[in-house]
């Protein structure tokens, strides 16, 4: 009986160690404690709040800064997560997860609206897509119509993954160049800061990102602007989403972003969005 | 008494922990219906990319074999000064992460004067299919290059002394004699690289990108149906990839003999 007794209380003990365990590691997910990572150990869980942004790969130099800027101010924690917008929005609806959420254009924040994501949401700046090419412009491309000549590689969104890449075959398509362009592409990217990557090593000869994706880069790689009436400007939405652990600093942040953002967003090269 | 006690606690981990892989891999084959999976696999996107990773496997992977069978044999065979530090140099990318030699293989390849002199006579590594094979290549040959010296070290060298003493060279030697003890080894070998070719990611991603049907093996697929949200056709390339896997542990556990992966 004794014996019986001990197999028993083994296997319980060990039941109970395997349940501990993983409950300890899927613990991280739940609502609660995603809320109150931290990323050092001396505050406790009660007086830091974080919220989690999902922000377009592209524009993580002008967010880092206003995530600073809203750390030093309210005291909430930031945490981004960079990627393509539409890779962003298929992590949220897996997760149906975090925060806030920022793509590269306002599509993006429409279709989240529509499965039901967003509760509220606000425009930044304006985007402008450009051609981008390495320093001196090798392939000699001044225009949309060159990146069709013969022996000009080139890098393009991926458009399942990145904004810039659903905008640069739109205005391809809309110029009659999508299909010849085709031919010269080299590769595609998940994200815009790859094809800048990309440009500016010289591993291609000309690529469609955004205007202020090469803000300050001049030394290694030259815009060439698209001509206003063949180009297609998009502008920059933030949006808070249904399912934020913390509604009213989720809030706060998307009214930040929309007000002393846009001073930051224009220090960055974007052109500034002035209506409401 | 005591130790039957031991014995079902230790037997309770092994099937805890099979219970989870088991789950795990599940949970790829219930995210689809058996209707819709016959659907993906037959749309152009995953017929593209199984047939690109299955030309790309191969051809890496005979590379491989080319190079592992005369290495693996120095190694096991022969005494050279500096041959620890070479066997060394050669398992690194083992210990690499995919990806940063992915990392170095784009810059080795791009604008470098081999980059350059390459690309006059017309060979591109960057952001082409040859990429693919170049990464699956440098990533997988340490592998082989293993298996097949733990082959030959295997293989007892008296009876390449008899064949020589009865009139071999050197090389009918290797052909009659070494080889064919080496088969299993080689079927091995050969299963274990053609499967990691098939899976490789991090490399092939850096050095030939991910580029919807050019450069989408089966598991850039995954990676870029994932993050444009078409799961289905994610999981179709998926289950395939596990499929690949099954079968080379297979062939490893049948003939693999003490050749270990690690």
């Amino acid at each position: 009986m004794a014996i019986h007794r001990t197999r028993r209380q083994v296997l319980a003990a060990a039941g109970a160690g395997i349940a501990t365990g993983f409950a300890g590691c899927s613990g991280g997910s739940t609502a609660e404690e995603s809320t109150t990572i931290r990323t050092t150990g001396t505050t406790s869980a009660a007086d830091t709040i974080s919220i989690l942004v999902y922000s377009g790969a592209g524009l993580k130099k002008p967010m880092d800064e206003i995530g600073a800027e809203f750390e030093a101010e309210t005291g909430t924690e930031v945490q981004y997560n960079y990627a393509g917008s539409n890779t962003l929005l298929s992590q949220i609806e897996l997760n149906k997860q975090g925060d806030v959420y920022m793509p590269g254009a306002k599509y993006y924040i429409d279709t989240a609206d529509e499965k039901g994501f967003i509760a509220e949401k606000k425009l930044v700046a304006y985007h402008t897509p450009s051609i981008i090419v390495p320093e001196g412009n090798p392939a000699g491309v001044s225009s949309l119509s060159d990146l069709t000549d013969e022996g000009v590689d080139v890098a393009l969104g991926d458009p399942g993954a990145a904004a810039i890449g659903r905008l640069g075959k739109k205005i391809l398509e809309q110029n009659g160049l999508y299909e010849a362009v085709q031919q010269n592409v080299a590769t595609t990217a998940g994200t815009t800061n790859e094809l800048v990557v990309y440009t500016a090593q010289e591993q291609v000869d000309a690529a469609i990102t955004w205007r202020a994706d090469v803000h300050g880069m001049d030394e290694k790689v030259d815009r060439v602007p698209i001509a206003e009436a063949k180009n297609i400007i998009k502008t920059i939405p933030i949006g808070r989403l249904e399912f934020a652990t913390h509604p009213e600093v989720a809030g706060e942040f998307v009214d930040f972003v929309a007000s002393e953002g846009r001073d930051i967003f224009a220090a960055f090269g974007y052109r500034k969005y002035e209506g409401e | 008494m005591e130790a039957r006690t031991f014995n079902q606690f230790t037997g309770v981990s092994v099937v805890v922990m099979a219970a989870f892989i088991v789950a795990v891999i599940g949970m790829l084959a219930i995210q689809t219906t058996p209707a819709a999976l016959v659907t993906n696999l037959q749309s152009a996107e995953i017929l593209f990319s199984i047939r690109l990773s299955l030309l790309t496997a191969t051809v890496s992977s005979i590379m491989s074999m080319i190079v592992a069978v005369p290495t693996g044999y120095a190694l096991a065979r022969t005494e050279f000064p500096g041959k620890s530090f070479a066997e060394t140099i050669v398992n690194v990318p083992l210990a690499l992460p995919p990806l940063v030699a992915g990392v170095g293989l784009l810059l080795f390849f791009g604008h470098t004067p081999i980059g350059d002199v390459l690309n006059r006579f017309g060979i591109e590594f960057v952001f082409t299919k040859s990429g693919i094979v170049m990464a699956q290549f440098l990533i997988n040959v340490p592998f082989a290059i293993r298996i097949m010296r733990s082959t030959f070290d295997g293989i007892n060298p008296r009876y390449e002394h008899v064949a020589k003493t009865l009139g071999y060279t050197h090389a009918e030697t290797f052909r009659k004699v070494t080889l064919p003890m080496a088969k299993n080894g080689f079927l091995a070998s050969t299963a274990i690289t053609w499967a990691k070719g098939m899976g490789e990611f991090g490399a092939v991603l850096m050095l030939a990108g991910a580029t919807r049907m050019k450069t989408e093996t089966l598991p850039i697929a995954v990676f870029l149906n994932m993050s444009s949200g078409e799961i289905e056709l994610a999981i179709a390339a998926a289950i395939i990839l596990v499929i690949v896997s099954f079968v080379a542990l297979y062939v490893l556990e049948r003939f693999g003999g003490d050749a270990t992966i690690y």
